[in-house]
């Protein structure tokens, strides 16, 4: 559309785009780095020689980690949390955003819930009182400390509602004409229609549960019971190996940075996988979220 | 410091290396025959016959439950649980079982967690309300749990069941350990005592390095200085790298007792009891951290760290990270307490068999040895209020004690018994004599010099004993025989040589610790030294610190001591 | 056509989550009065002795309180500031950016670290900003350092706040993105026209064009002026930068749950809670009144 660009528009342009490219890879260069390291040689890695290529290329680290128990475990739990949470987070967004999006006249209550949600959201209880109140239902150890607290993720159900109210009205009366009940208008017509912004909702809140590792930490006191998260903020961060005994003869061909590389770069994975899906629904979420206007 | 040893990282991994000084077991039976003792309810787990063997089964320290009972604990060092026989672990052992059958209890574990998130697991489990029935706890926390009424009073207990041994050890304090465990006239918890060997803070370095590099061994902070620059500059590991770390630290410059890579012998060197309370020459208790010679030693460390001597991410490492320089053969130094032999620095010796290390003590300025001690007893068995036999937790121990050191004819189930009894035993704890490391390391000496007859050893010291000549014929050919000799002949030698020490007030440590204002002058505290070390803040806002920390109320509270 | 049955169904369909709101968020509201006393969880609430407000005046007397609150304060707002400001610049630059592949490949490279968690994050940035890392190795071609990143209590906050803007600024462009390209391109064509250069364009079309949203950003990010980010202090401090990267949460963490003062701890979580509703509410009005927001 503009034909007639001048050479220093043209040098302005490459000049931007070059610049831009540069920010976008300088964004990756730690995980590249990352990558590089869990591929070297431990002595070069300790030497501070790693880069963005591996030094002294071998898989010794993953090969590692596909025999460690405690790593496997732990992405166990985390899968399981993120399906059951998932699972509950999908099902009660849906239940949950379905009335609020009605009118008043059809749900008279519907504003003062609203008002309750949104109050929900926006307070935040210190610490002290949420982990007395999870331990008082005797939660601790089990896997709905780590699913239930979280299981109506308000953000999501006005993201949804948004959603839903602006599905056209004549849908809806038809379904109405038809004699649909409530649960027949969810089920056949709102359902249907929403399935964007259901694979939003969903994206974040599997996402959210992947990476959450807090929860973990002090909701789980068997350590058996760690999502990965949480395992590996033990392990990189607090610095607590789960290895002494094997770990002499571990030494002699990794160190615990090669080892931590690798297992950082091993939980990236599922995220890399789907993160495809990720920027392409999360996008559209944060404008349904974020510009309702 | 003092109770803070319990919080830290560092205590735990001590109980498992620190080894249960398996040994030096006193000559006579634990407890006398039981003429004296009514007889107690058979037990359903032990024959009739055994029982008239062993009449000791009957005395109030071993009688068995009348009915089997249950008793639900918590535990650390889960990390290292692979390190337990084949078969065998945490929850279900041999040693535990022989402990199960004996007393008739059934031990169940609430949580197995590592070492390090013990104590946080604990604090947990206290907030959320729903605790063991048996668990070991620090000052603080046996002070809130009997605030509020949550744990027995064990004051009719603790004289009834505990062994002979175990009395005796108490005794050996002067009385300070059930001192330290009694609150408003009761005895709350089971104290411990501490073997007071591991206080003293040594400097561990390899011979090997020092031969190569013509270098003599340390005896001052000056030498220690020297040899660390030399070691940074003169590539002692010859892999044409300037890969190599002078002095190894942690976020913990300061810790009593046994802070691997601590400052610790540093500060004593400059005449400086930082963290411990001790009468000065008016007879006034004061605090060492904020004392005109922590300033000195403090000054020196900034000069050190300045020119590059102290490793310069040591402030942001913990002990695990800093581990990895000596054991990856990066550093050729390591402060620490007489068994670090054990671990670390056995895996030093695992990868790199030249690896020679050997401890030395630092003279203080006037040429002597002195040390700052802190209490024997810093943390305490508790028996959650309401459990129907709040002895059990007395004659756990006892049969403990029997397991280790062979006594009762407890049986000793496991060579490497020293290396996993805090994952074998239900309540890893020790009640010790206090000075029992220097007096072993004088036994095996004399032994040595042919002055003493081995085969008079208990089979615990036999076997440590052979493990000491093993590694003298072939050193360093097996890093456990090693680190044996090591800890137990070179270093405790060096503890029984003699040294000055500078004791902490068991009382002033106790009333500060458990002070509500006690957390934030310890964050201060930590915040500032490891500041001043990195240049962060200069030495000149040393007296800013005292001054705030007077202010916050710590000079209150010394004002109150000394009334 | 409103029937009692769909009212029904509405009310059976919203208990679920009501239920579970309540569980775990109202209930908390109510624990929250062990701030009022000494708590002591062996007593449980109904057993432990009222104190008043001896623990929230307590609270204003320690010198750590108030510190934490302005680390906390002044994190939160320096992260909002320098995101903001390379969220629209990246916006507006990716803008002029004309290869569509080119403009696709980049913001798959930006919004990457938005979906890892902290956790990870923090295992890469401790390896990278170590004394032999790649960040050193970099400033050491410019002769600079090396910088102990971690370790000192000037630069501790701009590490966290420049991480913070490596993680986020993709994904905040995101809606400066959309905002830009629902401006009426005719408006650029008549500039064209007039003999506006590309500086102009953006100058008084492009940014004026986002403003609004800028500003809607702005006023939403007042409720969140005390969350300095607990995930990323928690796994990047250390006790040599509490001075100034110790933050509201990470100290009600220590102090309430590890050092068992838990009525302290709760005291000081309120006082956050309390404020932090005051301040959403300024913002949803801010938002309201400047950028015509609503949230539902």
């Amino acid at each position: 559309m503009f034909s007639s660009r001048s050479t220093s528009d043209r040098i302005i342009d490459w000049l931007i785009t070059g610049f831009l490219l540069l920010a976008g890879i300088s964004t990756l260069l730690p995980l590249v780095n990352t990558l590089a390291i869990s591929l070297s040689d431990k002595a070069a890695v300790s030497g501070g020689m790693v880069g963005l290529w591996p030094v002294g290329f071998n898989l010794n680290s993953y090969g590692y980690i596909l025999r460690d128990d405690k790593f496997w475990q732990a992405f166990g739990v985390s899968v399981l949390r993120v399906v059951l949470g998932g699972g509950l987070n999908f099902v009660l967004t849906v239940l949950t955003a379905f009335p609020l999006s009605r009118t008043v006249k059809a749900f008279p209550a519907r504003n003062f819930f609203m008002w309750l949600f949104v109050f929900g959201m926006i307070l935040n209880v210190g610490i002290v009182p949420w982990y007395l109140t999870i331990s008082g239902y005797k939660l601790i150890d089990t896997i709905w400390a780590l699913v239930l607290p979280g299981a109506i993720p308000i953000f999501n159900v006005i993201i949804l509602m948004n959603f839903f109210r602006n599905i056209p009205k004549e849908l809806d009366e038809a379904a109405r004409i038809d004699g649909a009940n409530p649960w027949q208008l969810l089920w056949s017509v709102y359902l249907p229609t929403s399935i964007p912004a259901l694979a939003t909702i969903t994206l974040f809140s599997i996402v959210g549960h992947w990476n959450s590792f807090f929860d973990g930490l002090i909701l789980m006191n068997n350590p058996d019971n760690y999502p990965l998260q949480t395992y590996i903020q033990q392990l990189v961060i607090a610095d607590r190996p789960a290895l002494h005994g094997g770990q002499a003869q571990m030494l002699a061909q990794l160190s615990s940075n090669t080892l931590n590389a690798a297992k950082l770069f091993v939980a990236m994975i599922p995220i890399l996988l789907v993160y495809p899906f990720l920027q392409r629904y999360f996008i559209r979420g944060i404008m349904l979220g974020a510009v309702k206007e | 410091m003092i109770r803070r040893a319990l919080l830290t990282p560092v205590l735990l991994v001590t109980l498992l290396a620190v080894v249960l000084s398996a040994c030096a077991g006193p000559a006579q039976p634990a407890q006398a025959p039981a003429a004296e003792q009514a007889a107690q309810p058979a037990a359903t787990a032990v024959p009739a016959d055994v029982l008239a063997a062993q009449p000791w089964r009957q005395t109030d320290a071993y009688s068995p439950l009348p009915e089997r009972a249950s008793l639900v604990l918590v535990k650390g060092g889960q990390e290292n649980a692979s390190l337990m026989p084949e078969g065998e672990s945490i929850e279900d052992n041999r040693a535990l079982q022989y402990i199960e059958d004996t007393l008739n209890v059934d031990v169940t574990f609430a949580w197995v967690v590592p070492s390090d998130s013990y104590s946080d697991k604990l604090n947990l489990s206290i907030a959320s309300g729903d605790i063991p029935d048996v668990m070991t706890v620090d000052a603080i926390q046996m002070q809130q749990l009997t605030e509020a009424g949550a744990i027995e009073d064990l004051t009719p207990y603790v004289e009834k069941y505990a062994n002979a041994d175990i009395l005796a050890n108490w005794e050996q304090t002067g009385g300070v350990a059930l001192q330290a465990a009694t609150i408003d006239g009761k005895i709350m918890g089971i104290p411990n005592v501490q073997p007071q060997a591991d206080a003293p803070i040594m400097v561990w370095v390899r011979q090997d390095w020092l031969d190569k590099l013509g270098l003599a061994a340390p005896e001052t902070v000056d030498d220690v200085e020297a040899i660390a620059k030399a070691f940074i500059e003169q590539d002692p590991d010859g892999n044409g790298a300037a890969d190599t770390i002078g002095l190894t630290g942690t976020t913990n410059p300061v810790q009593v007792p046994s802070n691997l890579h601590g400052f610790d012998a540093i500060f004593n060197a400059y005449g400086a009891f930082p963290e411990l309370f001790y009468r000065n020459a008016d007879g006034e208790i004061v605090y060492g951290s904020i004392q005109p010679e922590t300033k000195e030693a403090l000054t020196r460390l900034a000069a050190m760290y300045q020119a590059g001597i102290i490793d310069p991410e040591f402030a942001t490492k913990d002990g695990d990270k800093a581990n990895e320089i000596v054991v990856g053969g990066r550093g050729g130094i390591m402060m620490g307490p007489w068994w670090i032999s054990w671990w670390p620095l056995a895996d030093s010796v695992n990868n790199d068999p030249n690896a020679d290390w050997q401890p030395f003590m630092i003279k203080d300025k006037n040429g002597n040895y002195t040390f700052g001690m802190g209490d024997y007893t810093y943390s305490f068995v508790v028996v959650k209020k309401g459990y129907p036999h709040p002895e059990i937790a007395l004659k756990i121990l006892n049969v403990q004690n029997d397991l280790s050191y062979g006594l009762n004819d407890a049986p000793q189930y496991y060579p490497n018994f020293n290396e996993i009894w805090t994952l074998l035993f239900p309540i890893p704890f020790l009640i010790e004599q206090p000075y029992v490391v220097e007096r072993m390391a004088t036994e095996y000496q004399e032994a040595l010099d042919g002055t003493r007859d081995p085969e008079a050893f208990s089979e615990a010291m036999k076997l440590e004993y052979g493990q000491i000549q093993s590694d003298i014929a072939a050193p360093r050919s097996d890093s456990s025989n090693w680190a044996t000799r090591m800890a137990r002949l070179d270093a405790a030698k060096l503890l029984a040589g003699g040294y000055d020490e500078v004791r902490t007030d068991p009382v002033a440590s106790r009333v500060f610790s458990t002070d509500p204002t006690w957390p934030a002058l310890q964050k201060l505290e930590e915040e500032t030294f490891l500041q001043i070390i990195t240049g962060a803040k200069s030495i000149d806002d040393f007296d800013a610190f005292v001054e705030e920390w007077n202010n916050s109320g710590g000079a209150a509270l010394l004002e109150k001591m000394n009334q | 056509m409103f029937r009692d049955t769909d009212r029904l169904a509405y009310y059976v369909m919203i208990l679920p989550g009501l239920v579970l709101l309540i569980a775990f968020t109202f209930v908390p509201l109510v624990y929250s009065v062990i701030a009022f006393q000494k708590f002591n969880p062996a007593l449980g609430i109904q057993g432990s002795p009222w104190v008043g407000l001896d623990n929230i005046l307590y609270m204003f007397s320690l010198r750590d309180a108030r510190q934490v609150f302005t680390n906390t304060v002044f994190i939160a707002t320096m992260k909002m500031i320098f995101v903001l400001i390379t969220a629209v610049a990246f916006a507006l630059l990716l803008n002029e950016v004309r290869f569509l592949r080119i403009r696709r490949s980049i913001q798959t490279m930006v919004y990457l670290p938005h979906f890892l968690s902290w956790v990870i994050l923090a295992g890469i940035l401790r390896t990278i900003l170590a004394r032999d890392g790649m960040m050193n190795d970099f400033l050491g071609i410019f002769g600079i350092g090396p910088v102990y990143f971690l370790g000192q209590p000037n630069i501790f906050p701009w590490v966290i706040i420049f991480s913070d803007v490596w993680k986020e600024f993709g994904f905040e462009a995101i809606v400066y993105l959309a905002a830009l390209t629902a401006i009426d391109p005719t408006l650029y064509e008549v500039a064209e026209l007039d003999g506006a250069n590309r500086f102009q364009k953006m100058r008084f079309i492009s940014i004026p064009g986002i403003a609004p949203v800028i500003v809607l950003v702005a006023c939403l990010s007042i409720g969140n002026v005390l969350n300095a980010g607990f995930d990323q202090i928690f796994n990047l401090y250390s006790p040599i930068v509490y001075s100034t990267g110790d933050i509201i949460d990470t100290y009600v963490y220590r102090i309430g749950l590890i050092q068992g003062q838990y009525s302290l701890g709760t005291a000081v979580g309120l006082f956050k809670t309390v404020v932090a509703l005051l301040l959403i509410g300024v913002s949803y009005w801010a938002a309201g009144r400047w950028a015509n927001y609503r949230i539902f």
